[in-house]
């Protein structure tokens, strides 16, 4: 399976000194957010993908993080959570 | 431009309860009927300085305080207020009438004025840079706004910022600042001068959902400035709390964008726009939060904010 951005999401934000609060249009809800997070919910404006994927584009910002024990783990927690603020969903396709 | 104070009071009683008396209150006109006499001797004491209209002109708000007919108009007698005909507010005790004026101006604007992203928070500006004081009720919001509104800072609002969705400046509302409980008689003596004497003060009103409640009159120089709006320089959340040294603790970015937000009557209304504008405003100001007991103090410290920009 793999993830893409809520169909009609603009992902409309603003930093926050490192933080983003994130505007989504279609609930119109508003979320502080992690740099990590948006970094992911702009890969998958690109183009849906899977986890596995995800975890590439993301590497480079790990590396002057804190190792992630369980990266693979990490990002689908991460996925599930943005989807609970229906900023992202699964997709067959 | 007449002034509420240069009309009689045969000619404001006769306004008040026939066609209305049409009161300018910064940028909105609110045409008010109310024949009871608290609400006269308020808006005597309080609003003579604020520009009447002539009959007939556009109004932004129609309102009425009207007191109960039939048998209540003898037995706990109460008073209504109505919005462009409608019923907002439960009636109240009639000694409560002019306490409902101010409430039902405020919710008025609250309601309404979705050309700006309205926040709960008390306004002041000095030498061109206005601070926000956002705070829930009880935080020491309207003690510490009068205490600067009387001492070199330009009052814009008590209660409520509004913030132009055009442009992100604050638009000015200077009415009077509402006081409760202990800060009538501290604010009483606080404020009076050996020049001036005791501030102009409203009765108390006892016994109101909140506590006894009167209003000091806004300073005459800020309603004469109501059309000048003012670029947002701070945005601080107060508290006040027994025995604190006064200190101002710096804020993230995201901490003041969620709590304007939570302070906010329409950010939801507004959407992306004041999503946008919001970001911008939090960009714009140097952010803080700030705990006080003394107001010298506090005074001390609000003359020396600092002015870089964030």
């Amino acid at each position: 399976m793999r993830w893409r951005l809520v169909p009609g999401q603009t992902l409309l934000r603003h930093d926050l000194d490192g933080e983003y609060a994130i505007y989504n249009n279609l609930t119109g809800d508003t979320h502080v957010l992690p740099d990590d997070a948006v970094q992911l919910l702009l890969a998958l404006r690109a183009a849906p993908a899977q986890p596995e994927a995800l975890l590439a584009l993301l590497a480079p910002l790990a590396a002057d993080a804190e190792p992630e024990p369980d990266p693979a783990q990490a990002i689908l927690l991460m996925l599930e959570e943005l989807a609970a603020l229906d900023l992202v969903e699964q997709t067959a396709c | 431009m007449l002034t509420l104070g240069s009309l009689e009071r045969r000619e404001l009683e006769a306004r008040l309860a026939g066609p209305g008396l049409d009161l300018c209150t910064g940028p909105y006109v609110t045409r008010l009927r109310a024949p009871i006499a608290s609400v006269a001797d308020g808006l005597q004491l309080l609003y003579a300085d604020y520009p009447v209209l002539a009959d007939g002109q556009f109004a932004d708000f129609h309102i009425s305080l009207l007191p109960s007919a039939g048998l209540r108009r003898w037995y706990k007698p109460q008073v209504h207020f109505r919005h462009d005909g409608h019923v907002v507010f439960r009636p109240l005790p009639q000694a409560h009438a002019f306490p409902m004026f101010e409430w039902g101006m405020n919710w008025c604007v609250s309601s309404h004025a979705n050309d700006h992203l309205i926040v709960h928070a008390a306004v002041l500006e000095k030498a061109g840079a206005a601070v926000i004081l956002p705070a829930p009720p009880g935080s020491g919001k309207s003690t510490l706004c009068a205490t600067l509104a009387h001492r070199g800072w330009r009052l814009l609002s008590d209660e409520l910022a509004l913030v132009r969705l055009s442009d992100g400046l604050l638009t000015p509302l200077p009415r009077p600042i509402s006081l409760k409980n202990a800060s009538i008689d501290l604010m009483r003596s606080y404020l009076a001068t050996p020049e001036q004497g005791e501030p102009v003060l409203s009765r108390p009103v006892s016994d109101t959902s909140k506590g006894t409640v009167a209003h000091l009159k806004a300073p005459a120089t800020a309603v004469a400035r109501a059309g000048e709006a003012a670029r947002p320089a701070w945005i601080i959340f107060p508290t006040w709390e027994a025995g604190s040294e006064a200190r101002l603790t710096p804020l993230s970015s995201a901490a003041a964008f969620t709590g304007v937000a939570q302070n906010a009557f329409n950010y939801s209304l507004t959407a992306a726009r004041g999503f946008t504008v919001l970001g911008e405003l939090v960009d714009a100001c140097g952010c803080y939060a700030f705990r006080y007991s003394r107001l010298d103090d506090a005074l001390a410290v609000f003359d020396q904010l600092p002015r870089e920009t964030p």
